[in-house]
C-alpha cells in the first residue's frame, strides 16, 4: 500500500498486435489481446473490487471478489483471470455479483480482527476499502473467527513485521516474492482454513531466504506485512518523488513523510529503472541520513593531531581558501587537486570539476570511478565511440542468452537482477564467468547453463578464447561486421584472434577452465538470436580491465549483438551516479561530455562560458596525486563524498600521502576514515536533502528532489561555489536547475535536458539531442557513435601479481547485498543485522591444509600488508581463491590490496592479490 | 623519496597497448593523452639518470617523447 493513490489496474498490461473490441457496462473499449476484463474495466474507470489482484502480479483468481457477468456465459467468472474477447458484453455490477461479493467479504471479515481504529493500516488498507465498496453492513458468521485471530506476529525482520492474524491468504506476498523479486522465499503452508503464509520451513523472516526487498510488504493489501516505521509513527501525510542513492540501478522512489520525518520509501511504479521494485538498501536503509553520528556543522583544525573546532560556514570556507592559496604559492599551482564523488548529483560534481579547472587553475580532478569503472569509459570509447553502456535495463527481457561476467547482480544490483531472473525463468540461457559460484549460478528456478570459474586475472584469456571459437567455427555475423564495422580493424582482429595461442585449449592452463566448456559457452552466446553481456567490477578492476572491456566489445560486434533490444555490452555500475560523475567531466583529461582538454575548440568554448583561461594539459589521476603527495610535491586536496583511506588500494600508501598534505578538505556526512587526515570538514547533504539529478548505469537521468531540509544549512553545490568565490573565481548559481542548464548548454549529449523536462517526462536516457530530445534507450542502432565499430586486438598479458610459495592464494573482493561500498551508509542502519563484519570465504581444501575451521580468525598477508578476518569455509570459491568484502573499516581489506592497476586507466587491481592465510589467535586488527 | 612507479607504468603500457599499428607510436599517443607533462618530464629525467630503470620498449617510447616534452609546459596557460 502507499500514500500515493496510483490507479491499480488489477492485472499487468499485455502487448499484442491484435486488438479486441468489447463492451463493459455499456461502454465500448479496445484493448490488446490478452488483456483481462478487470484491466479493461479499470481503463474506462470502472474499478472492479479485488483483493488478490494487483497490476504488478499475474492474475491468480483466488479472492472471488472480482466476479462479473458476461452475456452468453454461465456463472460469474473472475474478471482478473478472464481475458477480453471481441464482442464480449460485460456487466461489472449487478445484483447477482453484488451478493457474491458481499458474501465473500463476510467470510473475510468474520476471520479478521476488527481493530481498524488502532490498526497501523487504518486509512491505507484495501480490505477496509473493499468492505466499504461492496457495502458490507453485517457479518452473519460472527466476528470471532477461529482460524487466524490468534495468529502470531513475526517481528524478526528489522524493517517490517508479519502479523498472521491479519492475513487473508490472498498470496500477493508469495507471488510478489516469486514474480517480482524471484527469491521464492515465501509459500502458503497448510490447506483450507489452515492456510498460512510461511517464510521458509517454519522459519522466521530473518532466518529465511527472504532478502527484505519489500515486494511482499508493497503487495500486501492489509497490514499483515507492514513497515515498522508506519507501526511506530503512523501513516505519512506528504510525499516527494526522488531517486535512490545506492547502486547504479538508480531506482525511483516516493519518499513518504509526515512533516519532515521520513516514514517510508515506496518504489515508484513509473520509475523507468525499477518499475515499482526495490531492494533492502533503497527501500529500508535510509536511516543513516538522520544518524546521530552525522556531522552537520563545518569544522577546521590547523593540524591533524588537534581536536576539531566547530566554525561557521564563512570561517570554514575562508580557512580552506587561504590554505589552498598558501599551498599553491609555496608548492606551485599543480600542488592541489580534488576528487568528485559518484554519490553526489551531476550538478554537485559539475561544480567541483569546474572549481578545480577554474579556481585551482589546473586539471587535477579525478573521481571515484577511477577505482571502479574507468576502464569501461576507456574501452567502450575506443570501440564504440562513447563511454557508456549500450542498453536500457528493460532490454534484458528480450535477451536469449545472457552472459554475466565479473558481476554479482543479486547482491550488488538486486533490482536489475530480479528483471534478469525473470527473463531466465522464461527460458533465456545463462553463462556466468566468475571465479565464485555467485547466487545466479544456482538459485530457485534459475540455473546457469555454464559456470566458467576462471582464475582471477584471466578474463582477457577467457574472452579471447570466446573470440577464437567465434572466428574459427564460422560464427561471425559477417553481414553486421561488413555493414557496421571498420573492415581493416576487423581483419586485424580476426587474424589475431585466430592464432592458436588464443584457443580455448591454449588458454585452459591460464584460466583453469575446460576448453570444452569454453567452446560450448562461446557457441551458445554466438548462436543466440539475442546475446547480451552484463559485467561489473570483476571485469574492470584488473591490470587488463580496459583490454577486457574492448575484448567484450569485439565479441559483441563480431556476433552482431549490438544496436537493438536484447543485446549489448552493459556495465553494472557500482555507485548510483558513476555514469553521471564521469559524464560531468570528472576525469583529469576530459571536460564534461568526454572531450579532451587539449581540443582547442572545446577548451575555447569552456573558456568562453566560464570566463577564464583553461589548461590544455591533462591533470593528475588519484594514484598520481597520491604518489606525488608521497614524493612531497602534492600538498592539498578537496575530497567530495569519498573515503579514499578505506576504499582505495594499499591503505598505508594512501594514509601516508594524506598525512603529508597541508590542506585536506573532506566534504561528507560522517567523520570517515579519510577525515582523520583532514584539516577541514565540510558537512555534506544526504540524498534526501539534495536537489539535482543522478544518471544511472543505463544513462537514465533522474531527478533527485529535496525531501527534507538539510541540517547543514547549505547545499553542497553552494559550498563549492562559495569556495570558488573565496578563491577569487566568480561562481554563482541561485538554484541547482541553473547548473543543469549550464551543463546542457555546453554538453552535446545533454542538449535540452532541464529540471523542467525531467519533471514533465520523468526521466531521459542520454544522448539527448535534436533527433532524440527525449533520449536514446538503445545506442548504436544504425551506426556507432564513432561511425564504424572499431575492433581492437587484445593480447592477454598476465598480471604481475602472481602467486608464489610465500603467497600461494589469490584474494578477490566484492560486496554483499545488505552492505554498500565502504559501509558508511549501511553500517549506520539496521542492515548490519545481516552483515556485522567482513568474512573471508575459503575453500575447504585450502582451509584444511592450513588447519583452519569455519569461524576461525586468520591472518591474511600480502606483499603490502596484513589484516585479520574470520573465515567461512565454503565451496562457493574455487580452491586457491579466497574472497572477502570491504564494508567495514576495522577489517582493513584494502590494507592488503596492491598498487597494481589497469594499464590504460590506473583502475586498481582489487580483484587479484596474492596472499597467504595463517591461523590467528587474535581477533580484530 | 619513494621509488617512482613511472618506469613500471610505462612498461605496462607498452606491453598492453593494442598492437594494430606501431606499438611505440601508440604508446606515445597514450602517454600524451593521459599523463601530465610533469610525469613525462620526470620519466625522461629518470631515464637520463638511469636508463636501466626502463624496459627496452619503454625506452623507445621515451625517445619519441623527448623532443615533444618542452612543447607542453605545465602551468604555462594559467
Amino acid at each position: 500500500m502507499t500514500l500515493t493513490q496510483e490507479q491499480d489496474l488489477g492485472t499487468p498490461a499485455r502487448e499484442s498486435t491484435q486488438v479486441v473490441s468489447l463492451e463493459i457496462d455499456g461502454q465500448s473499449i479496445e484493448v490488446p489481446a490478452g488483456t483481462s476484463v478487470m484491466r479493461a474495466a479499470a481503463l474506462i474507470g470502472n474499478d472492479i473490487p479485488k483483493l488478490c489482484a494487483t497490476d504488478s502480479l499475474e492474475p491468480f483468481g483466488s479472492c472471488r471478489l472480482c466476479v462479473v457477468e458476461i452475456d452468453g456465459r454461465k456463472g460469474t467468472p473472475a474478471s482478473c483471470t478472464t481475458p477480453c474477447e471481441s464482442g464480449m458484453k460485460v456487466s461489472t455490477q449487478s445484483p447477482k455479483v453484488s451478493k457474491i461479493r458481499t458474501g465473500v467479504m463476510e467470510l473475510y471479515i468474520s476471520d479478521h480482527p476488527l481493530d481498524c481504529l488502532t490498526c497501523p493500516a487504518n486509512g491505507d488498507c484495501e480490505l477496509q476499502d473493499m468492505a466499504g465498496i461492496v457495502g458490507l453492513r453485517d457479518v452473519r458468521y460472527g466476528y470471532e473467527g477461529s482460524n487466524h485471530l490468534d495468529g502470531e506476529t513475526d517481528d524478526s525482520n528489522p524493517y517490517f513485521s508479519f502479523d498472521d492474524s491479519k492475513c487473508i491468504a490472498c498470496s500477493r506476498c508469495v507471488r510478489a516474492c516469486e514474480e517480482v523479486q524471484g527469491t521464492f522465499a515465501l509459500t502458503i503452508s497448510g490447506r483450507g482454513f489452515n492456510s498460512r503464509v510461511s517464510a521458509g520451513a517454519g522459519q522466521s523472516f530473518l532466518e529465511s531466504d527472504c532478502v527484505s526487498c519489500g515486494a511482499c510488504v508493497q503487495a500486501c493489501p492489509t497490514s499483515t506485512l507492514q513497515e515498522k516505521s508506519v507501526i511506530e509513527i503512523g501513516l505519512p501525510t506528504r510525499s516527494v518523488k526522488t531517486t535512490c542513492a545506492y547502486c547504479g540501478v538508480g531506482c525511483s522512489f516516493t519518499a513518504e513523510l509526515r512533516g519532515n520525518e521520513l516514514i517510508r520509501m515506496v518504489p515508484d511504479k513509473t520509475g523507468g529503472a525499477n518499475e515499482g521494485h526495490s531492494c533492502v538498501k533503497g527501500r529500508f536503509a535510509w536511516g543513516y541520513a538522520t544518524h546521530e553520528e552525522r556531522i552537520t556543522s563545518p569544522m577546521i583544525r590547523d593540524s591533524i593531531d588537534q581536536e576539531w573546532q566547530e566554525v561557521t560556514w564563512d570561517e570554514a570556507i575562508a580557512f580552506s581558501a587561504r590554505r589552498l592559496r598558501e599551498t599553491q604559492e609555496t608548492y606551485g599551482v599543480d600542488s592541489i587537486g580534488g576528487i568528485t564523488s559518484s554519490r553526489c548529483t551531476n550538478e554537485e560534481v559539475y561544480v567541483v570539476q569546474k572549481l578545480i579547472r577554474t579556481a585551482f587553475g589546473n586539471n587535477n580532478v579525478d573521481t571515484c570511478a577511477r577505482v571502479c569503472h574507468s576502464p569501461t569509459g576507456y574501452g567502450l570509447n575506443q570501440t564504440f565511440g562513447t563511454s557508456a553502456g549500450t542498453q536500457d535495463f528493460a532490454s534484458v527481457a528480450l535477451a536469449d542468452v545472457i552472459m554475466v561476467i565479473g558481476a554479482n547482480p543479486t547482491d550488488a544490483h538486486p533490482v536489475f537482477a530480479s528483471r534478469m531472473k525473470k527473463r531466465l525463468r522464461e527460458g533465456a540461457g545463462l553463462i556466468v564467468v566468475d571465479p565464485r559460484k555467485i547466487g545466479l549460478v544456482r538459485s530457485p528456478h534459475v540455473e546457469a547453463d555454464f559456470h566458467l570459474p576462471l582464475l582471477p586475472g584471466t578474463n582477457v584469456a577467457m574472452m579471447n578464447a570466446f573470440g577464437h571459437v567465434v572466428v574459427t567455427e564460422g560464427l561471425v555475423d559477417r553481414a553486421f561486421v561488413a555493414e557496421r564495422c571498420d573492415p581493416m580493424s576487423f581483419a586485424a582482429w580476426e587474424k589475431f584472434i585466430s592464432l592458436p595461442e588464443n584457443s580455448p585449449e591454449a588458454m585452459e592452463e591460464s584460466t583453469g577452465v575446460s576448453a570444452l566448456e569454453v567452446r560450448a559457452a562461446a557457441r551458445a552466446y554466438a548462436n543466440a538470436a539475442n546475446g547480451a553481456i552484463y559485467y561489473g567490477l570483476g571485469v574492470t578492476e584488473h591490470s587488463q580491465g580496459s583490454t577486457m572491456v574492448m575484448a567484450m566489445a569485439n565479441l559483441a560486434m563480431a556476433t552482431g549483438n549490438i544496436g537493438r533490444q536484447g543485446v549489448g555490452i552493459n556495465p553494472l555500475r557500482g555507485q548510483n551516479n558513476v555514469q553521471g560523475s564521469c559524464d560531468m567531466g570528472s576525469f583529469p583529461h576530459e571536460y564534461p561530455g568526454y572531450r579532451h582538454v587539449s581540443d582547442d575548440t572545446v577548451r575555447e568554448a569552456f573558456e568562453s562560458l566560464w570566463g577564464t583561461p583553461l589548461r590544455s594539459d591533462p591533470g593528475m589521476r588519484i594514484p598520481n596525486m597520491l604518489d606525488a603527495a608521497n614524493a612531497g610535491e602534492f600538498k592539498g586536496i578537496y575530497i567530495q563524498g569519498e573515503d579514499i583511506a578505506q576504499s582505495d588500494p594499499n591503505t598505508e600508501h594512501v594514509m601516508s600521502a594524506l598525512r603529508s598534505m597541508e590542506i585536506v578538505i573532506v566534504q561528507d556526512l560522517f567523520l570517515n576514515e579519510t577525515a582523520a587526515f583532514a584539516h577541514v570538514f565540510l558537512p555534506g547533504t544526504s540524498f534526501l536533502e539534495k536537489d539535482g539529478t543522478f544518471t544511472n548505469a543505463e544513462r537514465r537521468i533522474n531527478r533527485v528532489r529535496p525531501v527534507m531540509p538539510s541540517p547543514t544549512g547549505m547545499s553542497e553545490w553552494g559550498v563549492t561555489s562559495a569556495l570558488a568565490q573565496a578563491l577569487g573565481y566568480d561562481m554563482h548559481y541561485n538554484q541547482a536547475s541553473e547548473i543543469m542548464d549550464e551543463i546542457a548548454s555546453i554538453t552535446p549529449t545533454f542538449a535540452g535536458v532541464s529540471f523542467a523536462l525531467l519533471d514533465e517526462v520523468g526521466s531521459v536516457q542520454w544522448p539527448c539531442n535534436e533527433a532524440n530530445p527525449l533520449g536514446t534507450p538503445t545506442m548504436h542502432k544504425d551506426r556507432f557513435v564513432r561511425g564504424e565499430g572499431q575492433f581492437i586486438t587484445t593480447p592477454y598479458v598476465p598480471t604481475d601479481e602472481r602467486t608464489t610459495r610465500k603467497f600461494p592464494l589469490l584474494l578477490t573482493t566484492g560486496r554483499v547485498l545488505s552492505q554498500y561500498n565502504v559501509g558508511a551508509q549501511t553500517r549506520r542502519t539496521a542492515n548490519s543485522v545481516w552483515h556485522q563484519e567482513d568474512i573471508l570465504d575459503m575453500h575447504e581444501s585450502d582451509a584444511e591444509v592450513r588447519g583452519i575451521s569455519d569461524g576461525d580468525w586468520v591472518l591474511v598477508s600480502s606483499r603490502v600488508g596484513e589484516t585479520r578476518l574470520r573465515v567461512s569455509v565454503t565451496n562457493s570459491t574455487a580452491a586457491g581463491v579466497v574472497y572477502t568484502t570491504f564494508h567495514h573499516p576495522v577489517s582493513g581489506t584494502n590494507v592488503i590490496t596492491t598498487d597494481n592497476s589497469d594499464w590504460a586507466t590506473n583502475c586498481p587491481e582489487y580483484k587479484v592479490t596474492a596472499v597467504e592465510i595463517r591461523p590467528s589467535v587474535m581477533a580484530g586488527r | 623519496m619513494q621509488i617512482s612507479r613511472l618506469p613500471a607504468m610505462l612498461d605496462q603500457i607498452t606491453r598492453n597497448i593494442p598492437n594494430t599499428g606501431d606499438p611505440t607510436v601508440a604508446s606515445v599517443a597514450h602517454v600524451q593523452r593521459f599523463w601530465t607533462p610533469k610525469m613525462i618530464d620526470e620519466a625522461l629525467d629518470l631515464s637520463r639518470a638511469d636508463p636501466e630503470l626502463f624496459s627496452t620498449s619503454a625506452q623507445k617510447v621515451l625517445s619519441q617523447l623527448a623532443p615533444l616534452a618542452g612543447i607542453r609546459d605545465a602551468g604555462s596557460s594559467n
